[in-house]
Formats: C-alpha cells, sequence, structure tokens
C-alpha cells in the first residue's frame, strides 16, 4: 500500500515528499484504526490541515463505500443462484489457501523470539479456548505488550 | 433505528480497537458476527473472499458489506462511518496536537508486542474460516463417514493455491477468478 500512496501522493503530484508519506505511513500503523484511513488523514491535514483530513478521509472511503454496495446488494439478489453460489466457494477456497500463505509470511516476519512466540500462543489460546471476547483480546494483549516491552523501549530510547 | 444504533456503537468498538491491519479487523469481525448472531460462518466466509477480492481497504469492505446485510443502504454507510471515525478522529488528533507518537516508548512497545501477538488472534479467524470452507460438518454428523467430512478436489485445490501463493507472488486474481469457474463447474 505505501508504494501506491507515495506515487500518487509524490510522485504523480508534487504535493509533498516520498519520506513525509512514508512517515505518516509508520505513524499511521502505530495509532489504533483502519491504517490506509490514518494515513488519508495524516497526509490530508499536512497538506490543508483539517479540511484536508477531511477530503483525504472521504476521498479513501468513498470508493469502497460505493462500490461494496452495489456488489452487496447484487451478492443479496443472487443468493440461492447454485452457480453464483458455486463460484463463492471456489472463491472461498483460493481466498483461504491465500490467507494462509500471506498470514505464513507475517507469521515469519513477526514472530522472531520467545516472547513473541509466547504473546501469539496467549492471544490464541484466550481466543480459541477461554473464548473471551476478541476486543478483550487485544486490549489485553495491548496491556501485555506495554508491560513487557516498556521498560526496554525506554532504555533503548535514552541510550541514543 | 435500534439497529443502525447498534450497527454504529459495534463497528466503533471494532474501529477503536483494530491494530496492526486488515487481518486483525477480520479476526474481530468474525467474532463479533458470531457473537451477535448476524452472520453464519459460511456467510463470513463469503464476505470475506469478496471484500478480499475488491479494491479498497478490507476493513472498510467488510464493514460496508456487513452493514448492507443488516440494513441495507443506511446500515452499509453507519457501519462504515462507525469502523473509520475512531481512526479518522485520533489521526487528527494526533497531527494536530501530538506529532509523532510513533517515537514515544510506550508506543513502541504497545507496537512491538501487538505485532506478534494479533497473530494468534488470525490464526484463529482463519482456522474458523477453514473449518466451514474445507469440511462439511453437517453431512459427516449425519454419516459419520469421512469421505463426507472432506472433499479430496477441495482439499487438492486448497493446497495446490497456499503451496502456489507460498512460492510465487503473483495477483491475487490468478489464483481466484480460476477457483470461481472451478467452483461454478464443480461445485453448483
Amino acid at each position: 500500500m505505501a508504494p501506491f500512496i507515495v506515487d500518487e501522493v509524490a510522485k504523480r503530484r508534487p504535493w509533498t515528499d516520498e519520506k513525509t508519506v512514508l512517515n505518516n505511513f509508520a505513524l499511521a500503523q502505530s495509532l489504533p484504526g483502519i491504517i490506509a484511513i490514518n494515513t488519508a488523514t495524516l497526509i490530508g491535514y499536512k497538506l490543508r490541515k483539517f479540511r484536508g483530513a477531511v477530503a483525504g478521509f472521504l476521498g479513501m472511503v468513498m470508493p469502497a463505500l460505493l462500490s461494496i454496495i452495489l456488489i452487496a446488494g447484487i451478492y443479496q439478489s443472487l443468493e440461492g443462484n447454485r452457480y453464483v453460489e458455486g463460484a463463492l466457494y471456489g472463491m472461498r477456497i483460493a481466498v483461504l489457501g491465500l490467507l494462509v500463505s500471506s498470514t505464513w509470511g507475517l507469521l515469519k516476519k513477526s514472530i522472531t523470539d520467545a516472547t513473541g512466540f509466547a504473546l501469539a500462543l496467549t492471544a490464541f489460546v484466550a481466543l480459541a479456548f477461554i473464548q473471551i471476547p476478541a476486543v478483550l483480546v487485544i486490549f489485553g494483549g495491548m496491556f501485555l505488550s506495554i508491560l513487557i516491552y516498556h521498560r526496554k523501549e525506554k532504555a533503548d530510547g535514552s541510550a541514543h | 433505528m435500534d439497529l443502525l444504533i447498534k450497527l454504529f456503537s459495534e463497528f466503533f468498538q471494532l474501529g477503536i480497537f483494530s491494530y496492526g491491519g486488515g487481518l486483525v479487523i477480520m479476526a474481530l469481525l468474525q467474532d463479533k458476527t458470531q457473537q451477535l448472531g448476524w452472520l453464519t460462518a459460511t456467510q463470513f466466509a463469503d464476505i470475506v473472499s469478496i471484500a478480499q477480492s475488491t479494491p479498497g481497504p478490507i476493513a472498510i469492505n467488510l464493514a460496508t458489506f456487513i452493514g448492507y446485510i443488516q440494513r441495507g443502504i443506511p446500515g452499509s454507510v453507519i457501519a462504515t462511518l462507525g469502523v473509520s471515525l475512531p481512526g479518522f478522529v485520533i489521526s487528527l488528533i494526533t497531527a494536530k496536537f501530538m506529532g509523532h507518537v510513533d517515537d514515544k516508548p510506550l508506543v513502541k512497545a504497545m507496537m512491538r508486542g501487538l505485532r506478534a501477538f494479533v497473530i494468534g488472534m488470525i490464526v484463529v479467524a482463519i482456522y474458523n474460516i477453514g473449518k466451514v470452507t474445507l469440511f462439511d460438518t453437517q453431512a459427516y454428523a449425519v454419516t459419520n463417514s469421512l469421505g463426507d467430512l472432506i472433499d479430496i478436489r477441495v482439499m487438492a485445490l486448497f493446497l495446490f493455491i497456499t503451496a502456489m501463493s507460498l512460492r510465487y507472488d503473483k495477483n491475487p486474481f490468478v489464483y481466484i477468478i480460476p477457483s470461481a469457474m472451478l467452483g461454478m463447474i464443480l461445485w453448483h
């Protein structure tokens, strides 16, 4: 996603530079919410303050909103059609395969030590076996992360 | 009207806790839609596949779709606003008052842990999707025969696509479109 935004906002148009886009993208990932929306809002703000932020936000949201409304409408009206359901089933299998492979890639990048593994396992058990609601699980994860890493991060910071 | 308010508040909650990308939001939504009885597991799997195949952030696609199923166009708008407003507001406040919070040790600590933590959540979500996609538990419950639980062709296609996409980095449609066509032919 990042190269795409860089291309549109910094290269094809002289709105800002690549570094700014990438910095805001990184910041967007650290904030709650949808990364693409955050990025659009942040860059929009940088360019034109509040109105820019709103414009960026709307620009990000509208295409997806409109196209999905269209597609969802078609989906609902085609419900029950055996061929459509067959096609959807085939799609599901493909998407599942793609999800598995991209998650595997993500896993290799994200779990790099025993602590990471322990964290992932905790999330897994909490959600799958103890059946804690997902929103609470992630909240717990935020809390745990801070508990485990805050002191290290502070130490890293002051070492510079 | 009640449903609209509920849609908004549920998606708003999700918007606040969605950290770490679209797949996390998928995991959160799966849990939520099962919990509230808004969608069956199969419907959710369908919607995820469609949301993955259409342009736009998957979170928005999912919110719009689920909102639409619940309450038509008003529902889709409300759900989408719900899920995207928290990020918008927080980003705005951050941009205006706080600058680059991703430098703060507290934020870095949280991101560092969550990166690994959410993998566990995503795995659960994918497992749930896999369960309804790869296995026919209803037929199995009746006949108790392994042949009814597993369709070899489904398994083969799934394993093939997983292996191929692990190895080659191609546009997802290369896998999705042929699978859809196969699905129409084999599994209608």
